[in-house]
């Protein structure tokens, strides 16, 4: 008989990886973790049965895609499906913002040996073929490194210890769901006046069956809309897989047993179901249906009517920057500010003072800098929440820095 | 008390200092390198005052004066889980106060927010007067005690004379001055600050080595010697450092730690930036690894009686069951009986031989034990010892270690089969001795 303490182990396993699946050969989450902002938890699911459909990975094998349209997110973020074992397989995916063309499912590594010819094309004809070379020599040698357990990996994959592990963290589930008030709440939201999102979460039991329904129907479909604000629900799915873990605290147990209770109705070719070619809104909605569901479950679980607020989607940024020599990134949340770094930035102006944070930073390279604000701009806090290039306001979006252009947030925490 | 007096029949000896998170190991040596003192103590139950007190009796006893002091340290550790600079000004440019807190809002404050004051670039010496007057007395009404300043002014961008001026103010008003040479990168905006939080503890250490062994030279190992003058954020990384001149030669690439403070893998591979707790500082350090537990890690039962490990280590005071005083069940006394087999534990944690500790320890685990739910597997205290030691494996395992390119030291080494017996002080006057034969032969050529 295993324990729950049993996660540790497969957390230490994956832990050179930030975003990563363990899965059977049905596709049964087994283990999962996110680090990233940007949640991809059932998108590596999504990815593992496409891939298990066309090419069936074998011991050995790394295959690759990141197709928006197709189980991915974006053409930066690669998803890598592998086969540990017969019963066993991991998923994960890594981000290199310089991809900006589509790879389809192909197989990159067969019986431990780089595809020549999907190298070539995919590394050698590459202008920045050094950096291509590095991010996937990278991936390939995290990859080598789960091998280094092999007996866990062999006891992992036995049916028993699988069945083991899916009743302890079902028995974990229905532990934590019970300490949590039973009800629903419905929400309707509508983002930028086209897009109606409309949200009921209930957790309830019928029947002895504890569950957590999230119903999306009478959300906007895309017919209705011309902006192309629209996702794939493998998207959706994993923002609120997480909000859903993290409420419950099942984090470090989230598995097939307790996926199984979660019951999510998303209606067709709406906003929350239709794939964009390049997943240009992924994070967007991934973050405002958060959002929502994170008010939901706090509603459901509230104690006295007194307490009751009313909705406000909260401001949050993603910003990729990227050019030839350098990347940066910076992430504005509700609870933090990151950069990851700043090079090619002088500080006119940084300071942080009474929980409110001004920037102005100066670009100074002559080389152009690529900027993409992922993330949302609320109407509710855009005088607090600003982000500014020279003196325009901007937000989701693509741009441009060119030399002596000044980059200018202001972020107050609420 | 009656104070020691030295008699003109002593002869000299140094001193080996290992000082860690929660413990020491002190030994004296005379100059022929035989040990006149060596003993290891527990600093929540005795202070390192106190160690050295009783140290320094010992040896006067045997009428040796310490010559030379060489220290190993891993104290300022402590010091990772808190905001610093509670008593630290800071003199900024006007527009960057607390710059530094904006790479990660998440990372802990190294000065207060309100001991700051901004100066406008176009400040003349004349104004610097008054500004500095008034804002100096603003901010005495709100820290009295403030005794350090931190000074982030370019000298590009701001008048000599008008640095000079804040300097000499500060220096009549017998404050410890701290100059930023590049204000404008911010992780030398956190070094400097930085060593002004860690003066106090620094300056600790320093005056009871200087004052129990009077007239003896202090060094301590920074980088790949033993040093005199040093910056304090240097600090950080005096045990990782030793460590690695100790072993990095030959074929060993990793060190696995595994003592009663801290459980990590060192390797043989330099990072040029220090992930702190306080943002990022660029400081060269080899590749340091924690371990997925520590060994003050808690086990406890979560609110649902789910056998949990606590997210943070326990602080060290007051320690483990084991070192007597302890009321919670840590990973450490899951140990308690492997440690009760050796000498050199039971000099450390003298309550081991005491039975009262060993009821306290056992029935402790009993409530863990029976307090857990049925529906999963209950977890016995044999099984939560399997299951740390199993873990340890698989974290030395992914971070590539193995008998032939790794070393496994520490109390616990005896969890990977090794039991060489490793002591800092040991490995203290071996490199004391490299270096001194290494000046002597510099000298004859």
């Amino acid at each position: 008989m295993i324990s729950h303490l049993e996660s540790y182990k497969f957390s230490s396993i994956i832990s050179q990886f930030k975003n990563a699946s363990l899965v059977n050969k049905k596709g049964d989450l087994l283990f999962s973790k996110d680090q990233d902002p940007f949640k991809t938890t059932t998108s590596r699911l999504v990815m593992f049965q496409i891939t298990k459909k066309y090419l069936s990975p074998q011991l050995g094998d790394i295959i690759i895609s990141n197709d928006p349209e197709n189980g991915g997110t974006s053409l930066s973020r690669v998803f890598f499906i592998s086969c540990l074992n017969d019963n066993l397989f991991l998923i994960w995916d890594a981000e290199l913002f310089l991809i900006d063309f589509k790879i389809p499912l192909m197989p990159f590594l067969e019986k431990n040996k780089i595809n020549s010819m999907v190298w070539q094309g995919l590394v050698e004809s590459q202008p920045h073929k050094e950096i291509f070379s590095v991010f996937f020599n990278d991936e390939i040698n995290k990859y080598k490194t789960i091998f280094l357990f092999k007996d866990f990996i062999q006891e992992a994959s036995k049916e028993l210890f699988q069945k083991q592990w899916f009743d302890v963290s079902l028995s974990i589930f229905l532990l934590h769901f019970e300490a949590k008030a039973y009800g629903q709440n419905e929400l309707n939201y509508n983002y930028k006046n086209e897009n109606r999102l409309k949200l009921r979460t209930e957790a309830d039991e019928k029947q002895n069956v504890r569950f957590v329904k999230v119903d999306f129907s009478g959300t906007t479909l895309t017919s209705h809309i011309q902006s192309g604000f629209c996702c794939a629900s493998h998207i959706i799915e994993s923002g609120l897989i997480i909000e859903f873990s993290k409420f419950y605290q099942l984090e470090k147990y989230l598995s097939q047993a307790i996926l199984n209770h979660v019951k999510l109705i998303l209606p067709p070719k709406s906003i929350v179901t239709t794939a964009h070619k390049t997943g240009d809104h992924n994070f967007e909605l991934q973050k405002i249906v958060r959002q929502m569901m994170k008010y939901n479950l706090s509603h459901i679980n509230l104690t006295s009517k007194k307490n009751i607020k009313n909705f406000s989607l909260y401001s949050t940024h993603l910003l990729q920057m990227n050019s030839v020599t350098d990347s940066n990134l910076m992430f504005l949340s509700n609870s933090r500010i990151e950069f990851k770094n700043l090079v090619g930035f002088v500080q006119k102006n940084l300071q942080h003072i009474d929980g409110e944070y001004k920037a102005s930073l100066i670009y100074t390279s002559e080389t152009p800098l690529k900027l993409k604000i992922s993330g949302i701009a609320s109407d509710e806090d855009v005088s607090k929440r600003w982000l500014k290039i020279n003196k325009n306001i901007v937000s989701h979006g693509n741009y441009e820095l060119k030399k002596g252009d000044e980059l200018h947030f202001n972020w107050k925490f609420i | 008390m009656t104070e020691l007096i030295m008699t003109k029949h002593q002869t000299q000896a140094n001193l080996a200092l290992f000082i860690g998170e929660t413990y020491c190991e002190i030994e004296a040596r005379d100059l022929d390198n035989n040990i006149i003192f060596s003993k290891d103590f527990f600093l929540p139950q005795s202070s390192l005052k106190n160690s050295l007190n009783l140290a320094q009796a010992e040896i006067l006893k045997l009428n040796h004066q310490i010559l030379n002091t060489y220290v190993v340290c891993k104290y300022l550790e402590r010091l990772k889980a808190f905001r610093l600079g509670g008593s630290v000004i800071q003199i900024t440019q006007a527009g960057l106060e607390n710059n530094y807190m904006l790479e990660n809002t998440n990372r802990f404050s190294l000065a207060a927010a309100s001991l700051i004051i901004s100066i406008d670039i176009k400040t003349s010496k004349d104004n610097i007067k008054k500004i500095l007057e008034t804002e100096f007395e603003r901010l005495r009404k709100i820290n009295p005690e403030a005794n350090k300043v931190v000074i982030h002014l370019s000298p590009s961008l701001f008048k000599q004379n008008v640095i000079d001026f804040i300097v000499s103010f500060f220096e009549s008003k017998d404050f410890k001055i701290f100059m930023n040479q590049a204000p404008q990168e911010l992780s030398s905006i956190r070094k400097a600050l930085l060593n002004a939080g860690t003066e106090g503890t620094k300056e600790e250490i320093c005056k009871e080595i200087q004052e129990i062994f009077k007239g003896c030279t202090t060094y301590f190992w920074i980088d790949n010697e033993f040093k005199t003058e040093f910056e304090n954020y240097q600090l950080y990384f005096s045990s990782d450092d030793f460590l690695g001149s100790v072993f990095f030669k030959n074929a060993i690439e990793k060190v696995v730690l595994l003592d009663i403070e801290n459980w990590m893998v060192l390797e043989n591979r330099l990072e040029p930036t220090w992930d702190s707790p306080w943002g990022n500082i660029n400081r060269k350090h080899y590749s340091n690894t924690r371990l997925t537990l520590h060994p003050l890690t808690e086990i406890l039962l979560d609110e649902n009686t789910l056998l949990k490990f606590s997210k943070n280590p326990a602080s060290s005071e007051p320690g483990p069951m084991t070192a007597g005083r302890g009321v919670k069940s840590l990973i450490l006394d899951l140990f308690y009986s492997d440690f009760k087999k050796n000498e050199s534990m039971i000099q450390l944690f003298p309550a081991l031989e005491n039975k009262n500790t060993e009821n306290k320890i056992s029935s402790q685990f009993k409530v863990l034990e029976h307090s857990q739910k049925s529906e999963t597997k209950n977890l016995l205290q044999a099984d939560i010892k399997q299951f740390i030691t199993e873990l340890i494996s698989f974290d030395i395992n992914r971070l590539g270690c193995h008998s032939k390119n790794s070393i496994t030291i520490g109390h616990l080494s005896f969890l990977k089969q090794e039991n060489k017996t490793f002591r800092w002080t040991n490995e203290i006057f071996k490199m004391s001795q490299k270096i001194k034969a290494h000046d002597s032969s510099e000298i004859q050529l």
